[in-house]
């Protein structure tokens, strides 16, 4: 259900690009929100099941598997995370229609409700995450992994497990959007940083770390970082020919000269995050021979921000000469270009995103550490 | 106990009706338009129309001939004034029993000024005219408020993030007990 929200969004922000935004109840935005309720309902369903069997000492639910939540209802971790996560996009929905009520439709996704729903969407991706990945520890110590679905080498459960993560990843680099495009550096005082490589390197280090550690085999960041790639890439292939499918049955008038077209660097540029990715993998593996978990984490995460870094500003650099040839053709009520940084501003966001991708490989790890062992 | 329900009930009951009877007291404010040889009066149900809302209108065409109203169409649409960051909307129209009659309604997304196009067509040909209006929102809440409800999860994250350290400690000692 995360999974249908996140194709909804996908194609919603396509829509918001060729259509704009006429009602509420948009297509997109009813794939978005179905998935949302939906996943809510399945948190709210497992946690009335599964307190109901706590309470009927059923076997296997216990508080080892079980969290409590007000001392009445027991259920997994996960599905708590979830469902909070999923309450919170839903509370945010009426309040980003208000918000757009007021100030028009190509409000920035840096807006009070588009964060809110989007930090409600981290919240429940992360919940996800981890009731897959207790389903992973589970399966691993009754051995019972791979022994239904094995995909090139792989334990079904476990790819499912990375998959969960990469709805971080992808999460992050819709967050990040803006700072590609419309608002590229940080003013923090008389200091100007480059945005784009700090969230970036967070996004990728922290998500390839967590996978290597819970996995614990050679490629998990890579295979996690392929996954949320051509996840990605699919939607972004598929949504502009649903936007003109529709578009054009519905008799829209397109904001934009033509009609919706496949931008095909979009579409391979979330395969370029699997270099950072593969660079984690290596660089944990290699340290991990030689040295403590600690190094390990921190030289991986400095590895990963390498790469990730690099791309993150050349996209930037490309994404604003590539909207200014949007908003040239928008017309003039949108919002002026903004100016390219300067050195002084990428040099510094390089430096820090070093510095952020240390300490995300440290807490990647460290939430890699739990999801190997929790069984909540 | 039982009399809150009725009290409930009661104020649902007056919300149902509230736009019935809103359509039943008649139009708040009517206006006339010239579309060629065609004469426009829109009838409208609510002064100033809000963001979100339907916003219901009634159109009597006239023409100085009878012959004119034959095969008469009409299509209308919201089109926002320039500054207002909004996509043009189209109106749904159907005819009414009236002959020369429609009723429509269209939902207008964002505040500011909007133009009502109407475009007339019959016998004596197609003419567009448009009708000025200025949208109203619910009053705005102050951008710092708005930050601070829309990151007001990162509290709860927060928090849970905190409470995991120790439930990786907790973890690790149950895994590896010394």
């Amino acid at each position: 259900m995360q999974t249908l929200a996140a194709v909804g969004l996908g194609w919603d922000i396509q829509w918001h690009r060729w259509l704009g935004r006429d009602a509420f109840l948009t297509p997109p935005h009813l794939i978005i929100y179905t998935g949302v309720v939906a996943a809510g309902l399945i948190c709210v369903l497992v946690v009335l099941v599964e307190s109901a069997r706590y309470w009927r000492r059923v076997p296997g639910v216990d508080q080892m598997s079980t969290i409590s939540l007000l001392r009445i209802f027991h259920a997994p971790l996960g599905f708590v995370v979830a469902g909070f996560g999923a309450l919170t996009m839903a509370l945010a929905a009426p309040l980003d229609n208000y918000w757009h009520q007021l100030y028009g439709v190509d409000v920035t996704l840096w807006s009070p409700f588009h964060m809110m729903g989007l930090i409600g969407a981290g919240i429940a991706y992360l919940g996800s995450a981890y009731a897959l990945a207790a389903e992973l520890v589970r399966s691993r110590r009754d051995g019972t992994a791979g022994r239904h679905v094995m995909i090139f080498g792989w334990p079904g459960i476990a790819l499912g497990a990375l998959f969960a993560l990469t709805a971080l990843l992808r999460l992050v680099r819709v967050v990040m959007e803006p700072s590609i495009e419309t608002f590229p550096t940080w003013q923090v005082g008389p200091v100007e940083l480059l945005t784009s490589p700090i969230g970036l390197t967070l996004a990728v280090v922290l998500t390839s770390m967590a996978a290597v550690v819970m996995v614990r085999k050679a490629g998990a960041a890579t295979v996690m970082a392929f996954m949320a790639a051509l996840f990605t890439a699919t939607v972004t292939l598929l949504a502009p020919i649903a936007v003109r499918i529709v578009g054009d049955a519905s008799g829209y008038t397109y904001r934009l000269p033509g009609h919706p077209y496949i931008q095909w660097l979009q579409v391979l540029l979330p395969f370029a995050y699997v270099i950072p990715a593969v660079f984690v993998d290596l660089a944990y593996l290699a340290e991990l021979r030689r040295w403590q978990r600690l190094r390990a984490s921190l030289v991986a995460g400095v590895a990963g921000s390498l790469p990730m870094s690099a791309i993150a500003t050349i996209l930037t650099l490309d994404g604003i000469s590539s909207t200014g040839a949007a908003l040239r053709m928008l017309p003039a009520s949108t919002q002026e270009l903004p100016p390219q940084p300067s050195a002084g501003a990428i040099a510094l966001g390089a430096v820090v995103a070093l510095a952020v991708g240390a300490a995300a490989g440290r807490t990647g790890e460290k939430l890699g550490r739990i999801w190997r062992l929790n069984i909540r | 106990m039982r009399r809150w329900w009725l009290v409930g009930l009661l104020a649902c009951g007056a919300l149902c009706l509230s736009p019935i009877t809103a359509a039943a007291q008649g139009p708040v404010r009517s206006e006339t338009l010239y579309a060629g040889a065609y004469t426009l009066r829109i009838d409208l149900y609510s002064d100033p129309p809000f963001t979100g809302r339907r916003y219901t209108f009634d159109v009597l065409v006239s023409a100085t001939t009878p012959a004119d109203l034959h095969g008469l169409t009409l299509a209308a649409s919201a089109v926002p004034e320039t500054g207002v960051n909004a996509t043009p909307v189209r109106a749904s129209v159907s005819p009414a029993r009236q002959a020369g009659g429609f009723q429509g309604y269209v939902t207008m997304g964002v505040r500011g000024g909007w133009l009502l196009r109407f475009t007339v067509g019959g016998a004596a040909g197609i003419n567009t005219v448009t009708l000025p209006l200025r949208v109203a929102a619910p009053t705005a809440i102050p951008i710092s408020l708005a930050w601070l409800i829309g990151l007001s999860p990162l509290i709860a994250l927060t928090a849970f993030g905190i409470s995991q350290r120790s439930y990786l400690a907790r973890l690790q000692r149950a895994a590896f007990p010394v």
